[in-house]
């Protein structure tokens, strides 16, 4: 099975909401800032429960912060 | 180029893990080679190579690495788990090797006179794959971070 990179929108939405840092979202979403820079690199694909946990951040449904990609 | 300080601790581990074993097997070699294990010197040798660790380890982290270490998340525990398995992986292939060496060696006396498998060059090559497996592990966890 290939592995596939999910896409995100973390960091606009981190912009968006007042310039939020990466160490706020990763102690607001439970995890190290290095795996936020992480996942804003598309090098690591989150979990369920963290993907879910940083949607929640923000305010929005999954969706609109990942994406997975086309075929 | 930015380290995080849990690659720091990694990359100290690995450097002790390099060192210590080092210096056993160099002393060991000088004590009385690797084909007999001399009780008493062997054990005080161990015990030496135990402080020396502990030493190490407490001089190194205190240099390098002062920053408190945040608790694993998700992201960590994968790059452990993929890095325990290649130790793992690492460490069968060797003790098979091992296996090999003593079945064709002792059992079907395929290799001549050349090599001898006593029971301390045995020991001796069971420590040897247990610190490759221990360096792999520490050099897997260091790729999966400078990748991610």
């Amino acid at each position: 099975m290939v592995k596939v990179k999910i896409d995100n929108k973390i960091r606009e939405l981190r912009f968006a909401r007042g310039q939020m840092t990466q160490a706020a979202l990763a102690a607001e979403a439970g995890v190290t800032r290095q795996t936020i820079l992480a996942l804003e690199a598309c090098r690591y694909s989150p979990s369920l429960e963290l993907a879910f946990r940083i949607a929640r951040v923000f305010g929005e449904p999954l969706e609109t912060v990942f994406q997975f990609p086309e075929d | 180029m930015h380290i995080s300080t849990r690659e720091k601790h990694i990359f100290i581990e690995l450097l002790i893990s390099v060192l210590v074993s080092a210096y056993y097997f160099y002393s060991s070699y000088q004590l009385s080679g690797w084909s007999q294990i001399v009780g008493p010197e062997i054990g005080a040798l161990i015990v030496k190579v135990i402080v020396i660790s502990i030493l190490a380890s407490i001089v190194l982290y205190a240099i390098f690495s002062r920053a408190t270490l945040e608790d694993r998340d998700e992201r960590d525990l994968a790059i452990n788990a993929k890095a325990h398995a290649f130790a793992y992986y690492s460490l069968v292939g060797l003790c098979c090797c091992l296996v090999g060496l003593v079945v064709f060696n002792e059992g079907l006396g395929l290799m001549g006179n050349n090599i001898q498998i006593s029971a301390p060059v045995a020991m001796h090559f069971v420590l040897v794959a247990l610190m490759i497996s221990a360096i792999v592990k520490c050099a897997i966890q260091l790729l999966y971070y400078r990748l991610s």
